[in-house]
């Protein structure tokens, strides 16, 4: 597969389902070996647009491509991908490594190289002792890393992760974000959806902020938060609660320099960047 | 990987789950032994049944046997698309973790392991009893070439049989998940379906259901496969047919495999409809509410508007109330049989429509608060609030239908109106009381998880042993009114004492109703301890 220069890239991707528009007109470009942040509150869109990038909805318009396949070729798209929903997608009635292996199978990964991968990641995720445990018996957190390594086993070069650090304790939570770092290092993508504004912050090299399918603002944290007012000390968390509330019932602060400008005007300073 | 072999290691993974989820389950477990022993008798009865159709083969004419063995397959197709078809519905096309299996194999992977999955569970027990039974009847005939033939051909129907299950399955899921309509009364179908499923049985009328599809098929190639089993076995079977079964099932396997990618796809990535459930805000502010307002304190009113509202936004939840009134099933069947109603059937009701007033609501206080319990533990005199509105939200829901109709069939049974009004006072008391006899048997044996109770609806029902005791105990406080009411006992010792059955009628009643006072006040009193003192483990 030759690699495109573009790892994710969507023009005017839309979803509308019935007379509501979940996601529209998204136009995005995330390079290869970043971290996109996606932020946005409950119900902006996020994981409607994240299906739409993994395949699994069919977008109303527009077009997206992974590694420039377009998503409707959804097994060249299976692929690329690696995918952690909110949700860990983990079978109760398996152990921890019977679920990595028969996903390992699934992704024809050949046997010795799996079972290395395996245990390399058990080890990593303080899950060797448990590996052989009935998933039913796993706390939040160990069922998110068993989710977590399902998506990074086969390699894959783009990864996509709701909430990764849901669950889990601030050691593992560690944990993750680091590996997310290594991924990047090693030119991997990774498309990271969560609430934990201070993972964003951290990590990610681009954030685009969703708010009711509408793409506000993004940019790099640092240009994101240089956007607001010249004020000490602005986080992250100050320029999503300002953008987030100019589209809502009140608009405290501006993070496209207070002027309070209309949406389209955003969007357009979000695409200059 | 070849294409191949992920199918298997799907089906394989699925059968390891199944496996391991009846293993961590007895009642799965107990229903398999069940079941096993159930059709043990069956299959050697139909072994034996085989080999005896063996010998009558051999030693008859040729020509109606062939058009029995035809008839006897399309049968058997029938049924196995019926069934294959149900299970593949309620089962196979909704599997766990669908998102993360379609992020890694296609979706022609995961519907071949599913099919896959059910063509080797029916062929464990099609071709093992099957092979028993081709044996015997091969035997009984005198005809060893039938072995292959009818092998072959039960090989055939499954692979034939499963697929148009799947299809037939396939499209009915398809409509549901893109018709607004087919959506929102989804329950109210399936619904409609169980009740014509039982109403087939207790009428005995499936022949009627199936002959016109049988009539259908007849004219079809699946009517071929009679040729191919009595192949060899000089009754008239066409060779031409036969082989026109093996063609037949080659280009339906190809057919059918290039249907079930494309509507399995159509499936699972369908948007599908989004039906919202937008509930009047208003319901509890009613009159209704104000009136009970003013009889039962505002935590009380508060238990009985949440138990309406879940029984009306989520009623599959509460089927398990339902399971009383199949024994309402037969005496329906035969009223509306021979168009009188006998004198057992409102005692029928009034026993049923007890049951059902008690286990509601009631028989899981403690437990169907779910994951409010803590905060419920924690509001004011939680013993009263849980345990009173529990009892009355049944009560006032179930009792005024329960007396109603157990009053109206019993005018229009051969009882005497004083036995009816008799009878309609006990049904009144019984199935008021019944909530509080349950307070205390399910507070005993809580049941905190939910379960599933269809295959997309999960909740929290009372405790297999909180069902079986106070069914027992419903049992024995009714028994004194069911039997001073019933057409033949209620006679008998109306004659032995000297007496009118009013009066014996009126024993029973007051009998069933202290006994009710005293179990349900008994009840309600170790319901209100242990709510009280109830701390979280």
């Amino acid at each position: 597969m030759t690699r495109n220069s573009t790892a994710i890239a969507t023009r005017s991707l839309t979803k509308r389902f019935g007379s509501e528009s979940a996601v529209d007109g998204l136009d995005l470009s995330v390079d290869h070996g970043t971290v996109y942040g996606f932020l946005g509150p409950n119900g902006a869109g996020k994981t409607t647009t994240m299906r739409m990038l993994t395949s699994l909805t069919q977008p109303t318009d527009g077009q997206a491509w992974i590694d420039g396949n377009p998503v409707s070729d959804r097994d060249a798209i299976r692929e690329s991908i690696g995918y952690l929903p909110e949700e860990p997608p983990v079978f109760d009635e398996l152990t921890g490594r019977e679920q990595l292996e028969y996903f390992g199978r699934l992704r024809d990964i050949p046997a010795t190289e799996m079972e290395t991968r395996i245990v390399d990641w058990l080890d990593r995720f303080d899950l060797t002792d448990d590996a052989d445990k009935r998933i039913d018996d796993y706390s939040k957190g160990m069922r998110q890393k068993i989710g977590l390594i399902q998506a990074l086993l086969h390699e894959p070069d783009v990864v996509f992760l709701d909430e990764p650090t849901s669950g889990l304790d601030p050691r593992a939570a560690r944990t993750v974000l680091d590996v997310i770092a290594e991924l990047t290092e090693e030119g991997h993508t990774v498309f990271l959806s969560t609430h934990i504004l201070s993972v964003v912050e951290e990590l990610a090299d681009v954030v685009g902020v969703l708010y009711e399918g509408d793409l506000v603002t993004e940019g790099s944290p640092a240009e994101l938060t240089a956007r607001m007012e010249a004020e000490e000390g602005t986080t992250l968390e100050d320029v999503f609660l300002s953008v987030t509330a100019e589209r809502g019932p009140a608009a405290p602060r501006s993070a496209t320099g207070g002027t309070g400008d209309a949406p389209d005007s955003q969007d357009e300073q979000a695409t200059d960047q | 990987m070849t294409r191949a072999k992920r199918p298997r290691l799907i089906a394989r993974t699925e059968f390891r789950r199944r496996w391991r989820t009846m293993k961590g389950n007895p009642m799965q477990l107990l229903a398999l032994a069940f079941a096993a022993v159930m059709l043990l008798p069956f299959s050697l009865g139909g072994v034996f049944g085989a080999y005896l159709a063996g010998g009558f083969v051999a030693g008859n004419e040729a020509e109606p046997l062939i058009e029995w063995t035809r008839m006897v397959f399309v049968y058997g197709w029938i049924f196995v698309v019926g069934f294959g078809g149900y299970r593949a519905y309620a089962v196979a096309l909704r599997p766990d973790n669908l998102d993360g299996l379609l992020t890694t194999v296609s979706h022609r992977d995961v519907i071949a392991g599913l099919v896959l999955t059910e063509f080797v569970l029916w062929s464990a027990f099609f071709l093992t009893v099957g092979s028993a039974a081709t044996v015997a009847f091969a035997v009984g005939a005198g005809s060893l070439l039938t072995i292959p033939a009818l092998l072959l051909t039960l090989c055939l129907l499954l692979a034939t049989g499963i697929p148009a299950g799947f299809l037939l399955a396939l499209g009915v899921r398809n409509a549901g998940v893109r018709s607004r309509l087919l959506s929102r009364l989804r329950t109210l179908f399936l619904l409609l379906f169980g009740i014509g499923y039982f109403a087939l049985i207790f009428t005995n009328a499936f022949a009627s259901v199936l002959e016109p599809i049988y009539r259908v098929l007849a004219p079809t190639p699946i009517d071929w496969f009679g040729d191919l089993a009595a192949i060899g076995l000089g009754i008239g079977a066409s060779p031409l047919r036969a082989i026109g079964a093996v063609g037949f099932t080659a280009l339906f396997a190809v057919a059918s495999v290039v249907s079930l990618f494309r509507l399995a796809e159509w499936l699972w990535y369908a948007d599908g409809v989004h039906v919202t459930h937008e509930a009047e805000r208003s319901a509890d502010q009613s009159s209704w509410f104000a009136g009970l307002s003013r009889i039962f304190s505002q935590p009380v009113v508060g238990v009985i508007a949440v138990d309406w509202k879940r029984a009306r936004r989520s009623p599959l939840s509460l089927s398990f109330a339902l399971y009383p009134l199949i024994v309402l099933a037969g005496p329906v069947v035969t009223a509306v049989q021979t168009g009188e109603i006998g004198t057992s059937l409102p005692l029928w009701v009034l026993i049923s429509g007890t049951w059902v007033a008690g286990s509601l609501f009631a028989l899981n206080v403690v437990g169907q608060e779910g994951a409010a319990l803590p905060i419920t533990l924690l509001s004011d005199a939680p013993e009263r609030s849980l345990v009173v509105g529990h009892v009355v939200s049944g009560a006032l829901l179930i009792a005024p239908m329960t007396v109603t109709t157990t009053v109206v069939t019993g005018i229009l049974s051969p009882l005497s109106i004083a036995v009816v009004v008799s009878l309609g006072v006990s049904a009144l008391v019984l199935s008021a009381v019944s909530g509080a006899i349950a307070t205390g048997i399910g507070v005993g044996f809580p049941r905190f998880e939910a379960v599933s109770v269809s295959r997309s609806t999960k909740a929290i029902v009372p405790s297999v042993f909180a069902f079986v005791i106070y069914s027992v105990v419903v049992l024995v406080v009714a028994l004194p009114t069911v039997i001073a009411h019933s057409g033949i006992a209620g006679h008998a010792l109306a004659s032995f004492v000297g007496v009118d059955q009013f009066v014996i009628g009126l024993i029973g009643m007051v009998t069933s109703a202290v006994l009710a006072g005293l179990a349900g006040a008994v009840s309600m009193y170790v319901a209100r301890n242990r709510v009280s003192e109830y701390r979280l483990e």
